[in-house]
């Protein structure tokens, strides 16, 4: 169920309904109706998911309350030992079993034996990133006595399974969004109208201009040995504000959504495509996977508590492990790693107190255009199928001698590109007003809200709604 | 929570009856403009306009036959009404648009495609929302209706709700009104005898040289073209069924049919004359059509 299908209109509405008007009552009856939901929802995938998402929960929630009641440092570690290996050993089943399979025998059939190893056919439950790392921070937090458990199992289940943000994030810490489901929640006019806004905004970046942009972008990664230098550079370019608009975009109609609920969820795209160097992106992008890994990851390695050649090697363990959390392919791997070598010199030479954000000026235009046009060669390898397509690509960028052009090879083509192009000047255009504003979020008013909508109407590409990517994740 | 759902009523209220404005205003312009061939025989034809022939069929039948260069052979007046993407259900509701405008034509050429000669499935094809702006229509109505699938029809909606087919057929529909609205009189991709003709260069991919052909029999049993006949004779319009030329395909048509077939599937074996295996070029389209007027000068007398 799509957030931009007629189903998750007509899910939405009633669910929305029934929750302030039926059940507005009891908390407890208000969880169990979000819980309902959220399975449904989840379910609406393929049924069997659910199955797994219970178990995973449940494993936490029981984990969760028995590590305080022990007073043996040694089985609180075991028990947390128990949690994370569960949850990663069935992320590792799921998404990465074959991959590694696959790889092992790709590694011996180098030096001429050949093994004989059967891969499974397995499917991908949507989301098992995100909600596994979700419920990995939760008893990660109770081990660190950061947060109680949970006393409820309806509220924590439904905190693992909270439809909004369950398939693709923002990846809630339980400090933040657990005691949320134990508040008495009351209708809040100003919130629900915030959440309508993001929604509608959110829609835009994924409908007019992600949606429109993967047509022109599969067919010029499809065919890149024929495509032009300008044409490689417009689907490079594309696929940046492609990948933007549909994570962002979701991640915009997930808050959204909570908040009709009465739910906060934590911002997790600041407008990265502002950043003057790749530190500054990291902070802007996907900001509840890059703190994950910074508090889960990152500082248990050590951190820069052991010195700064330490923390080279941490950093850079970091963003392999980023990469690879994305899915089981060399690509992702590599535009983890030039992520990682792109931040280390920022890391080298960053200042004792960095400002937060970059401020918008005529001297930060250069580093923010560089810092894109880096991000943008490094989205080539997480966009194409293998690492030698990705190499190909780039190489044909600087050298192509290909003739193709696919934008002007039919009106239609022609037409979307144009699409595209106005989306993204919107876009940019909106988000350096609130960036100089000092705004990380996109409050539009009523009357530019209107016309967003009708821009969405008329410029989004219903004919072609493609799921978002990060559910592959 | 009452004043927010009025407030969302409303602007949802709002939103819908802008989308509709614009997009009554869009399919305005569609429907006073040439841009697609409904529309233009509509605006550039004379009322009850009487024409010798008109030529209905796909991609090829908009490419095969050279109708200026025929009408001129034949001394006759005619119309290319053949739409790209299209197949047999849809040829014959352009036949039925022409006619249901008021305007006449003694014989009906139908460029019939091999896809079509048994059966058609009951799909709406890709250009068929080039006649959407005339869905208050009867007959196109139902074509559209039975056609389209789900809960939402845009197409069938564009009388009472045309905010529908504007925003699904954006580029297509949407985009076309805007250049109609500047340019009433641009046609898009025909000239003003309904043609388009593909270049001369041959396509890349497609081999250069004639590989020899390869032969088929088959049946022509499709009952719309029984429909379509039926529906000519109503009109005092004779129906000519033509096989326009493949690269390196003969077919053969084994039934016994009711109505008069010119088959020129392996008339050309020049490579050259293509522009790729089923559409030929402006050469393989003087070609065809000088041999095409022979076949039919002897079915006029």
């Amino acid at each position: 169920m799509l957030f931009n299908s007629i189903e998750f209109v007509i899910f939405l509405t009633v669910v929305f309904f029934l929750y302030w008007f039926v059940c507005n009552k009891s908390l407890k009856i208000q969880n169990s109706l979000l819980l309902a939901a959220s399975y449904f929802f989840y379910g609406w995938w393929d049924w069997r998911f659910l199955g797994l998402i219970l178990f995973s929960s449940l494993v936490d929630y029981i984990i969760g309350k028995k590590i305080p009641e022990t007073s043996s440092q040694n089985i609180k570690r075991l028990l947390l030992g128990i949690s994370i290996s569960l949850n990663l050993g069935l992320l590792f089943f799921f998404k990465y079993f074959n991959f590694f399979v696959q790889s092992f025998i790709d590694s011996f059939t180098l030096f001429g034996a050949q093994l004989d190893f059967v891969t499974i056919n397995i499917i991908l439950p949507v989301g098992i990133s995100f909600y596994t790392f979700q419920t990995m921070s939760y008893t990660i937090d109770i081990y660190r006595e950061k947060i109680e458990p949970s006393q409820n199992l309806i509220g924590f289940l439904t905190f693992v399974s909270f439809f909004p943000q369950l398939v693709a994030g923002p990846i809630e810490r339980a400090s933040n969004l657990l005691p949320q489901f134990f508040k008495e929640r009351k209708f809040n006019y100003e919130f629900a109208v915030s959440g309508v806004k993001i929604i509608i905004w959110g829609l835009f970046k994924k409908m007019v201009i992600a949606d429109n942009a993967s047509v022109i972008v599969d067919g010029i990664f499809q065919d890149y040995s024929n495509q032009s230098t300008g044409s490689l550079l417009i689907g490079m370019i594309f696929f940046a504000f492609q990948i933007y608009g549909d994570f962002s975009g979701y991640s915009d109609i997930a808050i959204g959504t909570s908040r009709l609920f009465g739910f906060d969820l934590m911002t997790n795209f600041k407008f990265p495509y502002l950043s003057k160097n790749i530190s500054e992106f990291w902070k802007r992008w996907h900001i509840s996977l890059s703190s994950w890994f910074r508090d889960y990851l990152y500082i248990p390695l050590g951190g820069s508590r052991n010195g700064k050649w330490r923390a080279l090697v941490n950093v850079i363990i970091v963003f392999i492990i980023s990469g690879i959390w994305h899915g089981a392919n060399w690509t992702f791997l590599v535009w983890g790693s030039i992520h990682g070598l792109l931040y280390l010199p920022v890391f080298i030479l960053r200042k004792e107190k960095d400002e937060e954000f970059t401020i918008i000026s005529l001297k930060n235009i250069v580093p923010i255009i560089l810092t894109f046009g880096m991000t943008c060669l490094a989205w080539v390898y997480f966009r194409s199928n293998t690492v030698y397509d990705a190499n190909q690509y780039l190489v044909n960028l600087f050298a192509s001698t290909g003739t193709t052009n696919l934008i002007f090879s039919t009106s239609k083509h022609l037409l979307i590109t144009g699409f595209v192009f106005i989306g993204i000047f919107l876009l940019m255009g909106i988000e350096i007003y609130f960036s100089l504003k000092k705004k990380v979020e996109v409050t539009l008013n009523s009357k530019m809200l209107v016309a967003l909508c009708i821009l969405i109407l008329f410029m989004a590409a219903f004919k072609n709604p493609i799921s978002f990517i990060y559910f592959q994740f | 929570m009452r004043h927010f759902l009025v407030q969302i009523v409303k602007y949802s209220l709002l939103i819908i009856l802008l989308a509709n404005l614009i997009s009554f205003s869009a399919n305005y312009f569609l429907k006073q403009s040439s841009f697609f061939k409904p529309s233009y025989i509509i605006n550039e034809f004379q009322p009850g306009q009487k024409l010798d022939f008109i030529i209905a069929g796909s991609s090829r039948g908009l490419t095969s036959l050279d109708t200026k260069l025929l009408g001129s052979l034949m001394n006759q007046k005619g119309f290319n009404l053949s739409l790209d993407d299209t197949g047999l259900p849809s040829h014959l509701l352009m036949v039925q648009h022409f006619f249901e405008s008021g305007f006449e034509a003694k014989n009906c050429i139908l460029v019939i495609d091999q896809d079509h000669f048994v059966t058609s499935k009951i799909e709406l094809n890709d250009n068929d929302y080039r006649i959407g702006p005339y869905a208050e229509r009867e007959y196109i109505r139902n074509y559209l209706w039975l056609r389209e699938k789900g809960i939402l029809k845009p197409l069938s909606y564009i009388p009472y709700f045309p905010m529908l087919a504007y925003s699904y057929y954006n580029s297509e529909l949407l985009v076309s009104s805007i250049i109609s609205a500047i340019r009433p009189k641009y046609r898009h991709r025909f000239d003003e005898f309904g043609d388009y003709t593909y270049p001369n260069a041959i396509d890349e991919g497609v081999s250069e040289y004639y590989e020899g052909t390869v032969s088929k029999k088959v049946n022509i049993t499709n009952p719309i073209i029984e429909d379509l006949a039926a529906y000519l004779k109503e009109n005092n319009c004779n129906l000519i069924l033509y096989i326009a030329p493949y690269k390196s395909e003969k077919i053969e048509i084994s039934n016994q049919l009711n109505f008069p077939l010119i088959n020129h599937s392996d008339l050309l074996k020049e490579a050259s004359l293509f522009y790729d295996e089923i559409h030929v070029n402006l050469e393989g389209k003087i070609a065809a059509t000088t041999v095409f007027a022979e076949s039919y000068q002897i079915l006029q007398k």
